[in-house]
């Protein structure tokens, strides 16, 4: 599939055009005047010739032979030009066309049908509404770009036509290669999980490079990339990241994962490197194409200006990488030959008069240094060192470490930076991009480097909670009372806090004497999901009396203010002291599935979103990361001699929360807040417990 | 001695208000006067025991000497009605009758005042229309008047209470329905043998709440200005429209609260400059920084629910219909209202009782 796309032995162009500026006659044109070497076949009912080429009437007059179809047909003729071709044996095509489900109506239903033309035939197809693909290595220019891409190692995918004109544009400029450019358009066929693997059979596409809207299948986007990174490194760009979230979860977890927090969660665990601007998705793509990847958080700075180095070196910090100690060695060798006045420890300050040579010596001596794991260059537009010799010299360094360039200022450093990036060294304007790039160079060889994760499943009480579905689901419910919530999450190993209910106050208090005083009282009542809003918990309560007034007094303040609602009465519950309030959650994102969240209870959750985000089934790694992935992680690793919460028993319940979610994937939200942490070795108790299930569809 | 009892055949019906203007009146004409509700609904502790509410607010306003157990005969907790669920509520009735005598002793009147409906109580066995029928209490219906329909329900309670039914006091009454209630309401319900002893006006303020009492009703999150929580809110807007229209469409309206999506800091800083009395802010979401501080400039409450406009917008109905009598401004207007609106001659010839 890949070569019939990417090189192909003869290309048919339906809707080829006789006028300069049509779609149809730009994308003959670009075919034709690179360097693709096969046959092409402009196909046009109106015959004659188009750039000297025969134009062949009709899709059924063409040769044999033919791989690759390019359509620039009306939307409307589109899927009986694709039947058209598969008849003819061209089995990879694409749609160029636009006017599909981007425009909606009719739009909608001529993709439809281009949809069942696909189905029916088999066909792969690229599109529509997309501007092409090219090949830099055959010279295959099927787009109507303006110009082509220079040859290179990022292979590149876009969902936005426009991002990839633009992007073809300043590469151009900046001398950055490709591999390979496709265009996505609407995916109505292949989509970025299939480019994804077409790119990573490329033997020319050293690193995966693309911008997404919209993943279509989450789940067979995360297990295709998590294959893919596994020897090719992916960045990708995903747009949509500001949402307003407006929906009004019924769940903390619901409320807090917007749409983008699944993505990043799921770039995360299928080691996609995720760049939060398109220079940013550059500049590490640039890096990975063409530097070898560093093998530690030491790095090197050799500059000839202190405060650029001072810059660098707080971002080489802040990324959470370090400053390479130099050995002794090293540091003689530099004290050989820079001045005196020089530093000759790391930052490497070569001081403002360092001629270029003496930058290519400091360069090779701390490259040899096996402390350094990679090496930043600052430059800064000193009337002594000449830009473009320097360039050369950072260059030529044989080293198998990366090397990465900021060569400060613009007016007289510009030509040397694109002769850097020409050369295949990433040059940057200021250092902090180097160290954002190198620090994505690091992820991504730490991803390499780690045992591929499983998920980490447990075996709960499968009919247990299934019992408690169908009972839902036979009273048309959707809502878990606490007590059916609190069974589902006991049934799979997660503790619970004992508690009784009570439908008087005398039974309450007869309960808080079983239970030992004191105690906590929640509303037990189906109309009321979030029950401290109305007043629906009231904590430590010492003697019989307050559990009895408490009981009156609750339930009587429901009531007001739920007229409507019926109170079964409360729930007694055990109170459980000394542990830090957490949250566990769970909810479904449209792509991904299950999407488990911790965080640290009350305020943290509620005015900081302090929280971490998997995509379920999570792995034992992902738990931990989980638990330590949140901001306020050092208060649970405890503070001013507080014992550290107990972290393994967290993770675990994590593990039980997904295992539960894998089972039954109805389960539309979860919420355990608080869960409390009790001190390390004790474990956690779930204090309340929610579930709702999403709406039965078919066969659930 | 002579027992009147408020009943409605609705619930929020204005028994209450008229609770207070007729005892208030019965005190000013020199009666002696106690105030019970034989059957309450609405329990709150004061002190160490447990009453209702609404009576118990009653009696303080009309200034009467008696303790919180006395204004309540039975009061619905969680407790009687588990019993009740289990068959376990015998003697209720009893315990009513008994309390209303014991109150009734040396006074020329027992006003009393039913709970919810006349039929509300059935459970305990304890409706209004048995115990009215049970001590002889003239009973006199305050109904809100809405269309013709009210009357099918009012006729059917009059005829079930005969000879007990005193009359009716319609409540809630606009402007503009004055003239139809005189020419055709009143000779109707005459001639059905229903004596309309008055008609209370429809009124902003006794339909207002404060802004505490919407926090309290909705679950809200107050997030600035809790010193403004006393603010009183006459009616609500939903701001979702463009910000462009939000000026023409609260105009020159006062005192309003804005429910606006949390998301929605555009229409939030409109309405605090278009004369908010509050913002409930809808979805979860907190407010920025800027509106805050423009909210605490113009001592404009914010408040932060949880559930998205639609349901804040249905629960705010709830809330109005049961517009609470908190606040000597409300109470006095309670007052001046029957007072204004009741022939309170009739009301003591029908239920007979000699004047001082």
């Amino acid at each position: 599939m890949l070569s019939s796309f990417f090189h192909p032995k003869a290309v048919a162009v339906v809707g080829a055009s006789s006028k300069p500026g049509k779609v149809g006659y730009d994308i003959l044109d670009n075919l034709l005047k690179f360097t693709y070497q096969g046959e092409v076949y402009p196909v046009n009912p109106s015959g004659g010739a188009i750039l000297d080429k025969k134009v062949y009437q009709s899709v059924a007059d063409l040769p044999a032979g033919i791989d690759l179809g390019v359509i620039a047909v009306k939307a409307h003729l589109v899927p009986q030009s694709v039947r058209d071709l598969a008849a003819r044996g061209v089995m990879a095509q694409v749609v160029v066309s636009a006017g599909f489900k981007e425009v909606g109506g009719q739009g909608r239903v001529l993709e439809r049908e281009l949809a069942q033309a696909v189905a029916d035939t088999g066909v792969r197809l690229i599109g529509p509404n997309c501007i092409g693909i090219m090949d830099t290595e055959s010279g295959l220019n099927a787009t109507f770009a303006a110009d082509m891409a220079r040859q290179g190692h990022i292979g590149f995918f876009s969902q936005s036509g426009a991002m990839c004109l633009a992007i073809l544009d300043w590469a151009l400029d900046n001398e950055i290669g490709f591999s390979k450019f496709i265009s996505l358009g609407n995916k109505v066929d292949i989509t970025e999980s299939e480019v994804l693997e077409l790119l990573a059979e490329d033997p020319e596409t050293r690193v995966i490079m693309g911008y997404l809207e919209a993943v279509e299948d989450g789940r067979r986007f995360m297990e295709v990339a998590r294959r893919v990174t596994r020897h090719k490194p992916v960045v990708l760009v995903k747009s949509g990241v500001t949402t307003a979230g407006a929906k009004a979860a019924s769940s903390h977890t619901g409320a807090l994962a917007g749409a983008d927090a699944a993505y990043s969660a799921a770039f995360k665990q299928c080691g996609v490197l995720r760049a939060k601007s398109v220079r940013e998705l550059f500049n590490l793509a640039q890096s990975l194409a063409n530097q070898p990847l560093p093998q530690g958080p030491a790095m090197a700075i050799v500059t000839n200006s202190g405060g650029p180095g001072i810059i660098c070196a707080d971002a080489v910090e802040n990324a959470g990488m370090h400053l390479a100690g130099l050995k002794a060695e090293t540091v003689e060798e530099l004290r050989s030959f820079l001045p005196p006045i020089a530093s000759f420890y790391n930052p490497v300050d070569l001081t403002g008069g360092a001629p270029a040579e003496m930058y290519g010596h400091s360069l090779r001596t701390v490259c040899q240094d096996e402390n350094v794991d990679g090496v930043l260059v600052i430059m800064t537009p000193a009337a002594t060192v000449n830009p473009l010799e320097l360039a050369k010299l950072i260059c030529q360094v044989k080293t198998d470490k990366p090397v990465f360039a900021a060569l400060m200022g613009s007016h007289s450093v510009i030509q040397s930076r694109i002769y850097c990036m020409g050369e295949g060294v990433p040059a940057f304007d200021f250092p902090e991009e180097a160290v954002q790039a190198v620090r994505g160079m690091l992820a991504y060889h730490d991803w390499v480097r780690a045992k591929p994760r499983q998920p980490a499943l447990n075996h709960g009480d499968k009919d247990k909670v299934a019992g408690i579905i169908a009972n839902l689901r036979s009273q048309g419910r959707l809502q878990m009372s606490e007590t059916e919530a609190r069974e589902c999450f006991a049934a799979y190993g997660i503790p619970v806090a004992r508690s009784l209910p009570a439908a008087t106050s005398a039974e309450a208090a007869a309960a808080a004497a079983e239970l030992g005083l004191p105690v906590v009282m929640k509303i037990d009542s189906p109309a009321v999901v979030h029950k401290s809003d109305v007043g629906g918990v009231k904590v430590g309560l010492k003697t019989p009396q307050e559990v009895a007034d408490a009981f009156l007094e609750m339930t009587s303040r429901v009531q007001r203010r739920y007229p409507r609602a019926w109170i079964r009465g409360v729930l007694v519950q055990e109170m459980v002291k000394g542990g830090r309030e957490t949250i566990l959650g769970l909810s479904q994102d449209p792509q991904f599935g299950p999407l488990l969240m911790f965080g640290l209870g009350g305020i943290y959750v509620e005015v900081l979103k302090d929280v971490s985000f998997r995509v379920g089934p999570l792995s034992r790694e992902d738990a931990d990361e989980m638990v330590k992935g949140i901001r306020s992680f050092p208060l649970l690793r405890g503070v001013r001699g507080e014992p550290p919460a107990d972290m393994a028993a967290l993770a675990e319940a994590l593990l039980a929360l997904s295992s539960l979610a894998h089972d039954f994937p109805m389960l539309a939200e979860a919420d355990i807040n608080p869960m409390l942490a009790l001190p390390r070795g004790e474990g956690v108790v779930a204090v309340d417990a929610r579930i709702s299930l999403s709406p039965p569809k078919g066969d659930d | 001695m002579v027992m009147i009892f408020l009943g409605s055949v609705r619930a929020y019906a204005g028994k209450n208000v008229m609770a207070l203007g007729l005892g208030r009146r019965l005190l000013d004409d020199g009666y002696s006067l106690a105030f019970c509700k034989p059957y309450g609904s609405n329990p709150l502790k004061v002190g160490d025991a447990y009453t209702d509410g609404d009576a118990w607010q009653i009696s303080q306003a009309l200034g009467l000497d008696q303790s919180p157990a006395d204004c309540c005969a039975v009061l619905r907790t969680q407790d009687l009605v588990s019993q009740a669920l289990r068959g376990q509520d015998d003697g209720l009735m009893d315990k009513a009758l008994a309390h209303c005598q014991k109150m009734a002793q040396g006074k020329d009147v027992l006003l009393l005042s039913g709970a919810g409906t006349l039929r509300s109580g059935a459970m305990f066995h304890l409706t209004g229309y048995e115990l009215v029928l049970k001590l002889g209490a003239k009973v006199i219906i305050v109904e809100p008047y809405e269309n013709e329909f009210f009357l099918d329900d009012l006729l059917s309670a009059a005829h079930r209470l005969r000879e007990v039914m005193a009359g009716v006091v319609i409540n809630k009454v606009d402007q503009d329905m004055n003239e139809a209630l005189d020419e055709q309401v009143k000779p109707f319900l005459q001639k059905h043998g229903v004596t309309c002893f008055g008609r209370l006006a429809k009124d902003e303020l006794l339909a207002s709440v404060t802004v505490q009492e919407l926090s309290d009703a909705l679950g809200a999150k107050p997030v600035c200005c809790f010193k403004q929580m006393d603010r009183l809110v006459k009616r609500f807007l939903i701001g979702a429209m463009q910000v462009g229209s939000a000026q023409h469409f609260f105009g020159s309206q006062r005192d309003f609260g804005c429910i606006v999506g949390g998301d929605r800091p555009d229409m939030q800083m409109a309405a605090l400059e278009g004369g908010a009395a509050c913002l409930i802010l809808t979805g979860n979401f907190y407010p920025n920084d800027l509106i805050l501080s423009k909210a605490e400039e113009n001592e404009i409450p914010v408040l932060v629910v949880r559930n998205d406009t639609y349901s804040v917008a249905r629960s705010l109905e709830v809330v109005r219909t049961r517009g609470s009598l908190r606040g000597p401004k409300k109470i006095q207007k309670a007052i001046d209202l029957v007072y204004e609106g009741v022939d309170f001659k009739a009301i003591y010839e029908s239920v007979g009782l000699p004047p001082k």
